[in-house]
């Protein structure tokens, strides 16, 4: 190896990133050549004046930075739908299961004409999904109180529907439906009835529970309105079936109604008590 | 740097202690490789923690097959080249590179023993002229440790480029601070 091979490898001696057979050629050639034995002192020099330019202290940053960390985490964990759990999402089935029978049993399903086991288990089956989704949303921090009030608002909708689905109402409903047809007045009472029914348990659950922040009053409220007549659709129709789809509409058309104008209004409520009580 | 592996490893499972032991054992080498890049000492606190904060964020895409430095340093430089875009010192860099040419001449005179304080300064003069990438190169070889096959899976570049750089760069320092036997440097 000559001067000019050896002077090449110089700064891969200092780090190390010669094989055993160059490195042993390298330092033979030096313990030889004073030019480059010189050489290589400088090098060495210079490596150890660069040591010595050194760095300052660690300050804690970690401990900082994990804090942080651990604060993402636990807000990961908060915002986490549960749903997204099968032993949760198959716990909020079971429990929408059991609601959907318990409605099922409220709305009084069986004892009217029509009522198939097949369309019972049918409508039992949507209900349980409906009522089991809703249920996810308990776990999400954001949504949490929209589930809950359309939640309970649903169950006092139910709560209040075997009156209009015993045989003797209904009869009478088809009655007062069937006269409307020819009365502009009627249908209006039917709507505002409708509306009446489906608007007064959102109204009063989404202004107890609800916290809506005053810029998505509108926004929170629709989504409100979405799932709580989802909910509610299943009674409907179990309340409605036996008639037809013209007599009922304005009833219909009254509670879809309702179901906006109680969420908006609920919300609203939430929202200005919420920026007094602040 | 094997530990190094085997934390991060750990880490990317989802091991907390893992994460946290390896950002303190990471911690004063990213302190002394942003310092001795020249970043403002006010901004170093918040490269280290970004630089953390990615690691936690990308921990599930790291290869454990693969070393940790060169991630590490990969990332370090993404952060540090981030750091001079948003302070508009790309510029400064670019025109410090240009101007690293001219410093082989008599601006560097030769001194008397010197106290460490004054050496490490003109060290880190020194070091600071060379080229950004000639600059990051050798910083990761002789300050970082690392070997010039995780430099250039580091910076993407090849491995003869990294040898390339370490030398030149080398070869400028001991110009520009005229060493003198005896640990002394020279202007």
């Amino acid at each position: 190896m000559n001067c000019g091979e050896v002077g090449a490898r110089l700064v891969d001696l200092l780090y190390s990133e010669l094989s055993g057979d160059e490195s042993a050629a390298v330092r033979g050639h030096l313990e030889r050549c004073a030019e480059c034995h010189a050489a290589w002192l400088e090098l060495c020099y210079l490596a150890s004046a660069l040591d010595r330019w050194s760095a300052p202290a660690p300050r804690g940053i970690t401990e900082r930075v994990l804090a942080k960390l651990a604060i993402r985490e636990a807000e990961a964990a908060r915002t986490e739908r549960p749903g997204m759990a099968m032993r949760h999402l198959v716990g909020f089935l079971l429990a929408g299961a059991g609601a959907a029978v318990l409605s099922l049993l409220l709305l009084g399903g069986g004892q009217h004409e029509g009522d198939t086991p097949l369309k019972l288990g049918v409508v039992g089956a949507i209900w349980t999904i409906l009522y089991g989704g809703a249920g996810v949303f308990l776990g999400h921090h954001r949504y949490r109180q929209l589930a809950l009030a359309a939640l309970i608002a649903a169950g006092l909708s139910v709560l209040f529907a075997p009156v209009l689905s015993m045989p003797a109402v209904i009869e009478a409903c088809r009655r007062w439906l069937e006269a409307a047809q020819s009365s502009v007045a009627l249908n209006a009472a039917i709507v505002l009835a409708g509306a009446l029914y489906a608007s007064t348990p959102i109204f009063l659950s989404s202004a107890i529970l609800t916290r809506a922040r005053p810029t998505g009053i509108v926004s929170d409220a629709l989504r409100l309105a979405g799932v709580y007549g989802l909910l509610l659709a299943p009674s409907v129709y179990l309340q409605c079936h036996p008639l037809t789809l013209s007599l009922v509409a304005p009833w219909v058309a009254g509670m879809l109604l309702g179901s906006c104008v109680g969420s908006i209004g609920g919300v609203s409520v939430a929202s200005r008590l919420r920026l007094v009580s602040s | 740097m094997r530990q190094d592996d085997d934390l991060m490893a750990r880490a990317r499972q989802g091991d907390w202690d893992a994460l946290g032991t390896l950002l303190g054992l990471q911690e004063g080498r990213l302190v002394a490789f942003f310092h001795r890049l020249g970043c403002d000492p006010n901004s170093i606190e918040d490269l280290v923690q970004e630089v953390m904060i990615r690691i936690y964020e990308a921990r599930r895409r790291y290869d454990p097959a693969r070393p940790f430095s060169p991630w590490l340093y990969g990332i370090a430089r993404n952060v540090w080249r981030d750091y001079l875009r948003r302070q508009g010192h790309l510029q400064a860099a670019l025109r410090a590179m240009e101007s690293a040419e001219d410093l082989d001449s008599p601006g560097l005179d030769p001194l008397e023993r010197r106290q460490a304080e004054e050496e490490a300064d003109r060290v880190r003069r020194a070091v600071q002229r060379l080229p950004e990438e000639q600059r990051v190169t050798l910083i990761l070889r002789h300050f970082q440790d690392l070997s010039y096959e995780e430099i250039a899976e580091t910076l993407g570049v090849p491995l003869g480029t990294v040898k390339w750089r370490i030398h030149d760069a080398m070869r400028k320092l001991g110009q520009w601070l005229t060493v003198r036997r005896g640990g002394g440097t020279a202007r």
